[in-house]
């Protein structure tokens, strides 16, 4: 280990050579950046990326950066254009040759700018059936993932619920949630279904706990069937200042009620619901990473058709109150012991 | 004037006796020859090789310069610096004016102690500029050989990196078809590379490692957990802790002090003085989890014990007693857990059943080859290597060792008191039930807090490279499994799938050879991480326990076939040759002899293994 001038060169041309490598390499990587609306730390975003992650796996040769706006529920149009223009610079610096833009917000604010943009390749997920591309279908660099409806995977948990009616009558299904944006998407989401051979008769909104509980109180005699979309943003009165605390409203909701109360989000089940069906966050990911990897072997997103995503989870309560959810069949407890959303408290 | 009172008056006298620990003068004592000389008698003159340096004790004696400068040296004084400075000849004639004795104490060997010891090294320096300062012959002598690093010279070192750049390019060409998937290709020419630079001993063992970890870490060809896992292992702490607790007994004097004891009371025969440094050597071995480490230490050790029993340098007793001592600090390396780092990453790799051969388990799994190592290696000992001395003990200087040395200190109860309760804590494992990682950082907090190591000795000696370098093979060979390379490089694996399968001896002969024969070109490191990334998914997919073939990895390869050029055993060796060269006939008789026996320790054990069912 001399270090004469001849070995010094030597050393310093070695390590020129393996700098110089790694970088031509490094450059080679396609880059993929995730813009998501929602904050890191929401759980439909953390399963989203373990989703999309774990189908990445074989394509471990690229570079996969995350963007969060954050701004879903900020409601503020200065921000989010703040926001949307921080984001812009950060992708026009990274240079990713493949955009992943997960829900409303990040397809609005970053989509616009890199619609038919040389080089770039754009998947929009996360898209709700009513806001189906947009203006965004004339866009040739584009492709669309669609969040799963889970509309039908409620009527095939129905099915599985011993009925209180004659075959012959049909069941009747109410929709009762806030007046927040996400209760809006369900509800539109909800009203665009087929639920024969149900009738889902009325999508409802409220925006006071008293008026929660009028629905509900009297909900028995009108439906066989409440489906809860967002409730997060009940308010305690009239003066709309104070949110109404979520476990003590589904807990209200279900002591009050006589027939079987589904959630149609993910949180329903941990604030004491019995039952929850929502669009699945893995399958979204997973889906998504499975487009990914068709646009890194050469297809345009041209080639790609639209797809609707079918996955599903359901959030099961180990000790459901409805003697109707209860009777289950077992594979729905094996389904969500499977997927850890099974509710153990 | 008798023994006794000469040393009696340096241990008065010698300016320097509250610079140096007991341990060090306990050691430099043993290197001592009493010298007498008469009137005007010469001891040395301006050509003599500068062996030695002296301490007077009676007497009156001259220095006399090359410009007629005349230098007084009384009773008390130490004399012929050059030697302790590095010099190649004195730079005077030293005459006795009337009848001296002097004390004659080993260059090298005070060399060591200055190295430690900065004031006395200034001291020196300041004395020898007093005597000499307006003399012209001083040459700096070149660097001591056994201290510099060394490789195998049959290629220059800009050779060496321009095929470490060459090598791996090829590789990257010629298995383009064979490697399809670009993260697998790029892993692998990284890794190639860094072998080339291992192999070539290039760098320190670390950085080939951190070269393989910083590539895939920037091209992402393995997951960043698994790169990482040997960071965030508990076994990484559990080495720290060993690393921490060996450094405070090397730097203690309770080795020391069990060697003089084991001189005090030792039968002064052949058979006795090999066992016991061969089972000192044994006994240092879980103890020290670095075998260089473990060397360095038990080569002075043993070089104390030769000079007490009054052998001399070069003979053959005293190179069966190096031998015996080499043998026990690294022929059972691969009994004990925590004798090596190498030893620590077949554990690491065990990824499903580690608990089933932590520390005791891996010592009852390894025993009977350990036992047939120790029953072979004293009969192959004696027939291949014979005495032409008879060993003498030195009692009387002993004696005055021991007394130096003091009673049993505080920090020495401690160690072993706190040696002993780590032991037990080691083997009771299954009855207390927490996990030894968490025992030892608990020990680790007990050495800090009762003081037993210094913060500032563990800062300067702790052997960090080792852990890092434990903690990146880890990673590499993690990430080496990650990408299920194992499998494409075994073209015979249908004709090693029968074998291993079906004649497990002739399987370990395969090994052993092949092992032993890669190891005269690349070092021990790189040949365990390579043959363990190849052989240990491949055991686990033949229904053999991965344990196992890492156990035979580890023990066959530690020797090569033949004696390397530059090699632990021949820096070893050097310590006990007076004119810095070894014997090669030794050497190679040493090798053909280990080897032999580990063969023949492991055909014996493999009916034990299957009725261990680990075949």
């Amino acid at each position: 280990m001399t270090n004469t001038k001849n070995v010094i060169l030597a050393k310093l041309f070695f390590i020129l050579v393996f700098i110089s490598v790694l970088i031509f390499f490094s450059s080679l990587r396609p880059r993929i950046m995730v813009v998501h609306s929602l904050p890191e730390k929401n759980t439909w975003i953390e399963d989203f990326n373990t989703g999309f992650q774990r189908n990445l796996l074989n394509e471990n040769h690229v570079t996969i950066s995350y963007q969060y706006l954050e701004s879903k529920f900020n409601l503020s149009e200065i921000n989010k254009l703040k926001i949307g223009v921080l984001t812009r610079q950060t992708i026009d610096r990274l240079n990713p040759d493949l955009l992943v833009l997960c829900g409303s917000n990040a397809q609005e604010l970053i989509g616009r700018t890199y619609m038919n943009r040389p080089g770039k390749k754009i998947i929009f997920c996360d898209l709700n059936t009513t806001f189906s591309g947009q203006d965004y279908d004339e866009a040739r660099n584009v492709t669309n993932i669609f969040r799963s409806n889970p509309a039908n995977a409620i009527k095939e948990l129905i099915s599985f619920l011993p009925a209180k009616k004659s075959p012959r009558e049909k069941i009747k299904i109410i929709l009762l949630g806030d007046n927040s944006d996400l209760s809006k998407i369900i509800k539109q989401t909800f009203s665009a279904a087929d639920w024969s051979p149900y009738s889902l008769i009325d999508l409802m909104t409220v925006n006071t706990f008293e008026d929660w509980k009028e629905v509900v109180s009297s909900i028995a005699d009108k439906a066989d069937i409440l489906l809860v979309s967002n409730y997060k943003k009940i308010y305690t009165d009239d003066s709309q200042t104070v949110l109404k605390n979520s476990q003590e409203l589904i807990n209200w909701t279900t002591q009050n009620t006589t027939i079987p109360v589904i959630g149609c989000v993910d949180s329903f089940v941990h604030d004491g619901g019995d039952i929850a069906v929502t669009s699945s966050p893995l399958g979204q990911g997973e889906t998504t990473a499975q487009v990914v990897h068709r646009l890194l072997h050469g297809e345009n997103t041209t080639d790609i058709l639209p797809i609707h995503n079918q996955d599903y989870l359901v959030y099961l309560n180990n000790k459901p109150k409805s003697p109707q959810i209860s009777k289950l069949p077992s594979i729905y407890h094996a389904f969500a012991q499977a997927m850890e959303t099974f509710e153990k408290k | 004037m008798s023994y006794t009172k000469v040393i009696g008056y340096y241990l008065e006298n010698d300016p320097y006796k509250k610079n140096l620990s007991p341990n060090d003068r306990a050691h430099l004592i043993s290197t001592f020859q009493i010298i007498e000389l008469q009137p005007d008698e010469l001891l040395y003159n301006q050509k003599t090789a500068t062996n030695y340096i002296y301490f007077l004790t009676h007497g009156c004696l001259t220095l006399q310069t090359a410009d007629n400068k005349v230098i007084t040296i009384k009773p008390g004084e130490y004399f012929g610096e050059e030697a302790a400075l590095g010099l190649h000849a004195y730079m005077s004639k030293a005459v006795a004016r009337e009848s001296c004795h002097l004390i004659q104490i080993s260059a090298h060997d005070f060399q060591q102690v200055l190295e430690k010891e900065v004031l006395i090294h200034n001291d020196f320096v300041a004395t020898y500029s007093k005597k000499f300062i307006d003399s012209q012959f001083a040459v700096q002598k070149a660097d001591n050989p056994s201290v510099k690093p060394t490789r195998p010279s049959l290629l220059s070192d800009e050779l060496c990196w321009i095929l470490s750049i060459i090598i791996p390019l090829f590789f990257y060409i010629l298995f383009k078809d064979f490697f399809a998937e670009q993260n697998t290709r790029l892993f692998l020419t990284f890794s190639v590379s860094a072998f080339c630079l291992w192999a070539f001993s290039l760098t320190p063992a670390y950085i080939p490692p951190l070269i393989i970890v910083v590539s895939s870490l920037v091209l992402e060809c393995a997951p960043k957990t698994t790169i990482f896992s040997g960071f965030a292992s508990e076994n990484f702490l559990l080495l720290f802790s060993i690393l921490a607790l060996s450094r405070a007994i090397a730097a203690s004097n309770i080795l020391y002090r069990i060697m003089l004891k084991i001189l005090k009371f030792m039968p002064p025969t052949h058979f006795w003085t090999n066992t016991s440094v061969f089972i000192l050597g044994i006994l240092l071995t879980p103890l020290v989890p670095l075998s260089r480490t473990r060397q360095d230490l038990f080569k002075k050790f043993t070089k104390d014990f030769t000079h007490q029993l009054s052998l001399s340098p070069d003979s053959s007793t005293t190179t069966k007693i190096a031998l015996s001592a080499y043998a026990g600090t690294t022929l059972f390396g691969p009994i004990f857990l925590t004798s090596s780092i190498y030893n620590f990453l077949i554990f690491s790799l065990l990824s499903t059943n580690q608990s089933d051969f932590f520390w005791s388990e891996w010592f009852a799994y390894a025993l009977p080859t350990g036992i047939c190592l120790l029953v072979f290696f004293s009969v192959g000992l004696n027939l291949f290597f014979k005495e032409n001395e008879k060993p003498t003990p030195f009692r009387e200087r002993i004696e005055t060792q021991l007394k130096v040395l003091g009673k049993l200190g505080g920090r020495e109860q401690g160690l072993c008191l706190l040696s002993m309760v780590y032991l037990v804590a080691l083997m009771s494992r299954n009855y207390h039930g927490i996990s030894i990682a968490h025992v030892s950082i608990i020990m680790f907090s007990i050495l800090i807090i009762f003081d037993l190591i210094a913060t500032d000795e563990l800062r300067k000696s702790l052997d960090w490279p080792a852990l890092i370098l434990f903690a990146l093979l880890v990673g590499v060979v993690k990430s080496f499994n990650s990408l299920d390379l194992s499998m494409n490089f075994f073209p015979f694996t249908g004709f090693l799938d029968q074998i291993i399968k079906n004649d497990f001896a002739f399987f370990t002969v395969i090994l052993g050879f092949t092992l032993i024969f890669i190891r005269i070109f690349i070092p021990y490191g790189l040949t365990v991480v390579i043959a363990a990334s190849l052989l240990l998914p491949f055991a686990q997919a033949q229904g053999v326990n991965p344990w196992l073939v890492g156990f035979l990895i580890l023990l066959f390869s530690k020797e090569s076939l033949i004696p390397a050029p530059s090699s632990n055993l021949k820096n070893f060796m050097m310590e006990f040759s007076e004119n810095q060269d070894v014997r090669h006939l030794p050497l190679w008789r040493y090798h053909l002899m280990i080897n032999l026996i580990k063969f023949a320790a492991v055909y014996f054990s493999i009916s034990f293994w299957k009725d261990m069912s680990l075949i």
